[in-house]
């Protein structure tokens, strides 16, 4: 039972942790919540269905696609909405709620309304000491490091991603040092959306694909800045595994209904606790 | 010919005028000083020049129109700014705050970060230190540091010696002085402590109120009995 927990708790927050990084970047860099931010997982997952199982492209060029739709939906987003209402959080975010919604409405237009199955991206099925993980999931998880840890390198050691951070700390000092925010603010949603299409991939061969799964990802995002704080990388890795073991030792002991109920407690917990989080500060 | 030069700019905060038509001339390799108690609009002023502001008149650098340019273009063109409050990058260390600096100046990053820690030892001594943990005179070093990383050839320190030690004024008043005169940077400060602008100063503005008066010398300063009575206390 313990390795169980310990197994599905890793791997399960593996992915959280990827889930939630394009979003926190956002807010980290912009200070603004995209709402809208599930419909790259969405669009992640739908993408590379229709171009694996429906056109029948391999596996690495759905993947391309996918990630390229989720890099223009991110651009998009940023371009025609949120650069308009930067001045303005709340307008932001009604607004990307809003196109959450409207996108939502057209996949049901353009897939259908019936949920659909994802073939995992690699098969097969990994048993150790009595517990089985399924191939798939172990690679969602050795993608969600491989990713994590290629950004914090590129925050920390190139010069755009340290401008990234510096336009996260001090706007100003940012600027005064030749950095221009529009453009580190459309580098940053582009990967944001990448990062999205990317564990919409995962998430969809984790569960399925239907119109709705934006939602189940935009709370662990959420909660994953909340109990993390805001911007540290490090700290929103740390806060996916806070949420990720929470939810598998409810769902293992206590019932499998309570998934994402304990995410929802969480977010409460902390935000009456420690509102700035756990790890709180301006770093990205 | 100046190497800067600015007329008749005015700067609106919203429909407030922070800045009713400031005329400033600086000859290059010279060090020049604006001196004004708070709130006069002095980093408003230093703000306008980098592009930082809503603003109207004419801003001239090294022969190029800069009123209407990005921010980022004018820092490229040459400018090195030290804000009144450094607006450092509080959670990277001092190395990587200087680096930032280098965004725009990416072929002289070594040599750069020599002369930053020949001028600053402490720097050196600390690269790794959080800015936030600095003390307010490791933090305009670092904030000098910084504004020196592009390359500059006109640099802009607005407030030098705010909220530090008389032992630190007159280290930070020694750099500029060999930024100055060794390296020839042309320097623009502003100042509420009027000593320590004229110790560096050839020519000195007042500014008050968003109104700045002709240029003088540190001697006819002195001499002048309104100026004596607002700054001097006699």
């Amino acid at each position: 039972m313990a390795l169980q927990i310990l197994i599905q708790g890793f791997v399960l927050s593996g992915l959280y942790a990827l889930i939630a990084v394009g979003f926190t970047m956002i807010f980290s860099v912009g200070r603004v919540l995209n709402l809208a931010y599930g419909v790259y997982i969405m669009l992640g997952g739908y993408i590379y269905y229709a171009a694996l199982q429906e056109a029948g492209l391999p596996v690495f060029a759905s993947f391309i696609l996918a990630i390229l739709a989720g890099v223009t939906f991110g651009l998009l987003t940023y371009i025609l909405l949120v650069r308009r209402l930067e001045d303005n959080p709340i307008a932001v975010e009604i607004s990307t709620l809003i196109l959450a919604v409207v996108m939502q409405a057209l996949i049901v237009v353009i897939f259908g309304a019936a949920p659909k199955t994802m073939w995992p991206v690699i098969r097969g099925v990994l048993r150790y000491e009595g517990v089985s993980v399924t191939m798939n999931i172990l690679l969602a998880t050795g993608v969600s490091w491989v990713v994590l840890g290629g950004l914090m390198a590129f925050v920390r050691y190139t010069h755009l991603g340290r401008a990234i951070r510096a336009v996260s700390m001090d706007r100003k000092g940012a600027v005064i040092s030749g950095i221009e925010p529009s453009v580190i603010s459309m580098v940053t949603w582009a990967l944001s959306g990448a990062f999205g299409a990317i564990a919409g991939v995962f998430f969809a061969t984790f569960t399925q694909l239907d119109s709705h799964m934006w939602v189940f990802p935009l709370i662990i995002s959420v909660a994953v800045v909340i109990v993390g704080g805001i911007g540290s990388i490090v700290g929103s890795l740390i806060a996916a595994h806070i949420i990720g073991f929470v939810e598998t030792i409810t769902t293992t002991l206590i019932a499998a209904e309570l998934r994402g109920v304990s995410t929802m407690l969480l977010i409460i917990l902390v935000l009456l606790v420690r509102p700035k989080g756990l790890f709180g500060k301006a770093e990205l | 010919m100046a190497l800067l030069s600015i007329g008749d700019l005015d700067v609106f905060y919203g429909r407030a005028q922070a800045l009713h038509g400031v005329s400033l001339e600086v000859e290059a390799g010279s060090i020049v000083a604006v001196v004004g108690p708070n709130g006069a609009g002095k980093s408003t002023l230093l703000d306008s020049i980098v592009g930082l502001t809503r603003r109207r008149g004419q801003i001239t650098f090294a022969d190029t129109d800069i009123t209407r340019m990005s921010p980022a273009r004018i820092i490229r063109l040459g400018i090195g700014y030290a804000t009144e409050r450094g607006n450092l990058f509080p959670f990277m260390g001092v190395k990587e705050n200087l680096l930032v600096g280098a965004y725009r100046k990416r072929d002289a990053i070594e040599a750069n970060l020599r002369t930053v820690f020949d001028l600053f030892p402490r720097l050196e001594e600390r690269q790794k230190q959080e800015t936030a943990t600095q003390s307010g005179g490791e933090r305009q070093m670092a904030s000098l540091g910084r504004a020196l990383m592009s390359s500059p050839t006109l640099l802009m320190v607005d407030e030098p010696t705010l909220g530090l030690a008389p032992r630190v004024c007159l280290e930070i008043a020694a750099v500029l002085k060999d930024l100055n005169e060794r390296l020839g940077l042309t320097i623009v400060i502003t100042e509420q402590n009027v000593n320590f602008a004229m110790s560096l100063a050839r020519e000195v503005y007042l500014l008050e109120t968003g109104r700045i008066g002709e240029p003088r010398t540190p001697e006819e300063l002195r001499e002048s009995p309104e100026i004596a009575a607002a700054y001097f206390g006699d």
